[in-house]
């Protein structure tokens, strides 16, 4: 009896202090939202209000007049659907070929392949830069695309999950006449799925928040990328307030939020795919 | 019979590998290399003609100041990011586990920063630093606080570039932090309640022992990302003022494209990568030490 | 068929069908400068002597860092421009690039180049051991923009000509209460770069850079201390306004009345004249004493001609050099923006024409760029790191004018701690390098 009131009443103490953080941490969107209907008189109006006096809707519009926002979202969107699914395409090949075929220097080519996880990208960055410069492929989506369209990580993850999936299916089919690549993407696939669609949350949301590759890579406003392109709204002059440049961070902040929330368990099993490395 | 076969598995086998093996061959392996073989180098910006100089870059970083304050940079924002974030996820995690009410909602809300990158939350808090108009110095002129230039004081940078990135990071903690609670069976924590322990020794003799792996987890994952922490500065404050967040990788990224020194920034890649290796090494000895006693 | 093949070969090679050449220019101009520019390029492109044969095209490539960016990752790849505009600073990184022809080996060739025209202190900053190495194209120098209403209003008869003047003039113009100040400009090392060379003092040593390499700064100079110490005192009673480092921000505020003295570029001259509200003046730099040596050191940018290309476009290049370099281009580009003609003849004609009857601060511009001596100092510094430097210093100020108190030590701590971000700056650079 004792026990379950304190559990109550500890209960409803982690709830209410729990609000007072929830409201701080969700503070920043809640500011940028409000700042963005502000005009340029009043988000320098101080104290600061979080309602505006007047909206000014016009910021949104204003924002795509800036810079093209539309162009930074599709090469976002074009680049990071590339990556993952070559990143997942490769890994599903290479898996299958080390969890189901048994040939010379296998052990080699998994002790290979685990070891570039341990490789951070500061290490690479330079010497692929000077790749990419030499096959013109600067400000490109090649360059965005290709140095990337491979994973370590994803081999050994769906490798770890394909090694689980009982031989015995295989065998079957094979003695039945089935090649190996049919049952790879008949039967082993589906059933790797679980992996599979976490692997490539993960390497989506990877892709679409790279910065520093992207940055050095491109060089036209036409290829730049969400992330880099927000860069152009780093300080106000002129033409931009602060109410602009927060209406564009929201308008390209906006799919990856609205990502999150619509698939928020598959999303967070998908960044949990990160720990496991 | 089989050995024809076993020849056309392993030629299959190549062939499934051949995507792969060359793409990380040619992006991650050949670069891994070449930075170490650069860093050996004097390399010409324009030509890249290549002059061997041994250890020179290494022993001309000793000697820069700029690669000093990069390096304390690093360190001082490492620190002010993984123990802010590793504590306050944990307690957040620990609530969170703990209430039943408004579970969905109050679980999106602290998990919420995973979805946005460096660079976007580097852009949510800038104009929250605004020294005269900013919310923050508003909030602490009602507690009569004088706040000051945030992004534009020496003292106050990296402190500032430290806040937004501990909010970012506090989402990704929290995740794992839930899911470690989730793995401690109920009836480890019932058994403790019934001999008579309260919550907070509930918490800190049976569960935080339990946790202790996922800490460490996070501990160094943290450690690791904040080392490699390149948009929230690039945004905000671009290594200055006076170079009071100019960290390793902001420094490295200076000198390797815009200053074009290719051979001492392949130096610092990497002396930061040895650096990284020895901050997770260290971190697993003291965990080590802390699991036996 | 033999015969028709041979007569379908021998047409292809006829210059009636074979393609223009093409040389494609990078540069850095914007706005009214760019239009300008273009229009330039055009009368170049349709001269009869190139219609068919060359065909200049422009493109316009961004700062200096995202310039220099875009040239570096072409050249990797083998590709880039024919010809290549690129800031005074970054002279020494285009010598050591190797990737340049020096305008002078074309010049050697070619009695007609109008050498002996070139205004020497603009030459001398792109010569180097009596080498021209660029055309000098978008050329200028500080200047001081006074308020010619102002001063009379204050009661100065003239505008200050010493360090002493200036404190004193700045201090009188100044109503902190207002916040209005006598003097601004933006926080930018070169500033501090132009005011040694107007002491006759070198930024960098051995001689700026221009004999042997420079292999250390020259801060500690009681020069240098003594100009940061002014800046930082007329900051410290707010007869200095300083606004930041952009450039807009304090022409602004001159234009705007809120500052009654500025000193920028010569290259507003005509922008600032026809923008403001109240009688300007011009005055050349004030220097510490009236006995200063020394004078200003032209800034801008230059024309390079690129080495990876085939030796006809390098020749249809300096072609197209020269015509920047004639007189009825530099004319143009003189009238209708601030930049200098490099070209004395061109001066001469102006002056004929009573040009500068019509703008006498232009001609103020124009002597002190040409009562400029020919020293090491007033040839501007010659390193490959000057944009690493100009940070170091810009810092350095930042320091002082932000720092707790303006004592003497306060400059000398900062300026020490440039010194030796610039001279490591400076010994990573040399390394492997010719002397």
């Amino acid at each position: 009896m004792a026990i379950q009131s304190t559990e109550k009443r500890n209960r409803l103490i982690a709830t209410a202090v729990l609000f007072i953080p929830a409201i701080v941490h969700i503070f920043p969107i809640i500011y940028v939202l409000s700042l963005s209907f502000k005009n340029k008189t009043e988000v320098f109006k101080y104290p600061p209000r979080l309602i505006p006096d007047h909206l000014a809707l016009t910021n949104y519009a204003s924002a795509f007049g800036m810079a093209p926002l539309g162009r930074f979202l599709f090469n976002s969107l074009l680049v990071s659907t590339a990556m993952t699914f070559l990143q997942v395409f490769t890994a599903i090949l290479a898996a299958y070929a080390l969890a189901r075929i048994e040939f010379r220097g296998k052990k080699l080519v998994l002790g290979l392949i685990i070891a570039t996880m341990m490789v951070p990208g500061e290490v690479t960055i330079i010497p692929n830069y000077l790749t990419v410069a030499k096959l013109n492929w600067i400000d490109t989506y090649q360059a965005l695309i290709v140095p990337f369209s491979a994973s370590g990580f994803g081999v050994f993850l769906l490798y770890q999950f394909m090694e689980s999936i009982p031989k015995e299916l295989e065998e079957a089919a094979l003695l039945d006449g089935a090649s190996r690549i049919r049952f790879l993407f008949q039967f082993v696939v589906p059933l790797s799925m679980p992996a599979i669609a976490a692997f490539s949350v993960y390497s989506f949301v990877g892709a679409w928040n790279q910065y520093l590759w992207p940055l050095i890579v491109t060089q036209s406003t036409e290829m730049q990328t969400v992330q880099i392109g927000i860069g152009m709204f780093r300080s106000q002059n002129e033409s931009m307030s602060w109410g602009v440049i927060m209406a564009a961070t929201l308008i390209l902040i906006s799919p990856m939020l609205l990502l999150f929330v619509a698939t928020q368990k598959q999303f967070v099993r998908g960044m949990t795919m990160g720990g496991l490395k | 019979m089989s050995s024809s076969r076993s020849i056309k598995n392993t030629a299959l086998a190549w062939t499934l590998l051949l995507p792969t093996l060359v793409i990380l061959g040619l992006f991650v392996f050949y670069p891994a290399v070449d930075s170490f073989y650069l860093s050996l180098h004097e390399v010409d910006a324009f030509s890249m003609k290549k002059v061997f100089i041994g250890l020179d870059n290494y022993k001309m970083l000793l000697i820069s100041p700029e690669y000093w304050q990069s390096l304390q940079n690093s360190v001082m924002f490492t620190i002010m990011t993984v123990v802010p974030s590793v504590v306050l996820s944990l307690a957040a995690a620990v609530a969170l586990d703990a209430n039943p009410y408004f579970r969905n909602l109050l679980r999106t809300i602290f998990l919420m920063p995973v979805a946005v990158s460096s660079a976007m939350a580097a852009m949510l808090w800038i104009f929250f630093y605004n020294p005269s108009s900013g919310y923050l110095n508003y909030l602490l002129e009602l507690i009569h606080i004088n706040g000051p230039n945030w992004l534009g004081d020496g003292k106050w940078a990296l402190p500032a570039v430290a806040i937004t990135t501990v909010w970012k990071d506090i989402g990704f903690n929290v995740i794992f932090f839930l899911a470690g609670l989730a793995s401690i069976p109920n009836d480890v924590r019932e058994a403790a309640a019934i001999d008579g322990a309260n919550a907070w020794q509930r918490f800190w003799f049976v569960v935080l022992p339990m946790l202790a792996p996922t800490v460490l987890f996070v501990a160094v994952v943290s450690v690791i990302n904040s080392f490699q922490s390149f948009g929230q500065i690039h945004i905000l404050t671009q290594g200055g003022p006076a170079g009071s967040t100019n960290v390793m990788v902001y420094n490295l990224y200076r000198d390797a494209f815009q200053n074009f020194q290719t051979g001492s920034a392949s130096a610092q890649a990497v002396i930061l990568f040895v650096v990284m290796l020895i901050a997770t090494l260290i971190q697993f000895s003291v965990a080590k030490r802390q699991i036996r006693s | 068929m033999k015969c028709l093949l041979m007569t379908i070969v021998a047409l292809l090679s006829t210059s009636a069908w074979a393609a223009p050449q093409t040389l494609q220019f990078w540069h850095s101009m914007t706005g009214e400068k760019g239009k300008l520019l273009s229009g330039i390029i055009d009368q170049f492109n349709q001269l009869d002597e190139n219609k068919g044969k060359l065909v200049v095209q422009p493109q316009f490539i961004g700062s200096y860092e995202e310039g220099l960016n875009k040239l570096r990752t072409a050249l990797i790849g083998g590709r880039g421009p024919g010809v290549v505009q690129i800031t005074d600073v970054g002279t020494q990184v285009m010598i050591d690039s190797d990737a340049i022809v020096p305008l002078q080996d074309f010049i050697d060739r070619d009695p007609e180049f109008p050498l002996a025209q070139i205004l020497p202190p603009i030459r001398h900053y792109y010569e180097i051991a009596g080498k021209l190495y660029s055309l000098p194209f978008a050329t200028s120098n500080p200047i001081l923009y006074y308020n010619i209403d102002a001063f009379k209003k204050a009661g100065i008869a003239h505008p200050p000509t010493t360090y002493a003047e200036l404190e004193a003039d700045a201090l009188k113009l100044s109503n902190p209460s207002e916040k209005i100040t006598g003097l601004t400009w933006p926080l930018n090392s070169w500033f501090f770069e132009q005011f040694l060379a107007r002491e006759g003092v070198t930024l960098v040593n051995p001689g700026n850079g221009r004999g042997a390499r420079a292999k250390e700064a020259n801060y500690l100079d009681p020069a240098a201390i003594a100009f940061v110490s002014m800046w930082d005192r007329m900051s410290r009673n707010q007869s200095f306004g300083n606004v930041g480092r952009d450039w807009d921000p304090p022409e602004q505020n001159f234009l705007a009345g809120r500052s009654a003295m500025l000193i920028t570029s010569t290259s507003d001259i005509f922008e600032n004249l026809s923008e403001a509200p109240f009688k300007m003046g011009t005055a050349p730099i004030p220097s510490q004493s009236a006995k200063s040596p020394g004078g200003t050191i032209i800034g801008g940018n230059s024309l390079w001609i690129m080495k990876n290309k085939p030796l006809e476009e390098q020749n249809g290049a300096y072609r197209f050099i020269k015509f920047m370099a004639s007189a009825k281009v530099q004319e143009n580009w003189h009238r209708h923006t601030g930049y200098f003609p490099i070209r004395s003849d061109v001066i001469d004609s102006l002056k004929k024409q009573g040009f500068y009857d019509q703008y006498p601060v232009a001609w103020v511009a124009i002597q002190q760029m040409r009562a400029s001596p020919d020293l090491p100092a007033t040839r501007g510094a010659l390193m490959g790191v000057f944009p690493e430097v100009r940070e170091h210093i810009a810092t350095a100020i930042e320091e002082v004018l932000s720092g707790q108190s303006d004592i003497k030590a306060d400059v000398e701590k900062a300026l020490k701690k440039a010194k030796a971000k610039t001279d490591f700056s400076l010994l990573r650079y040399n390394r492997g390098k010719s002397e």
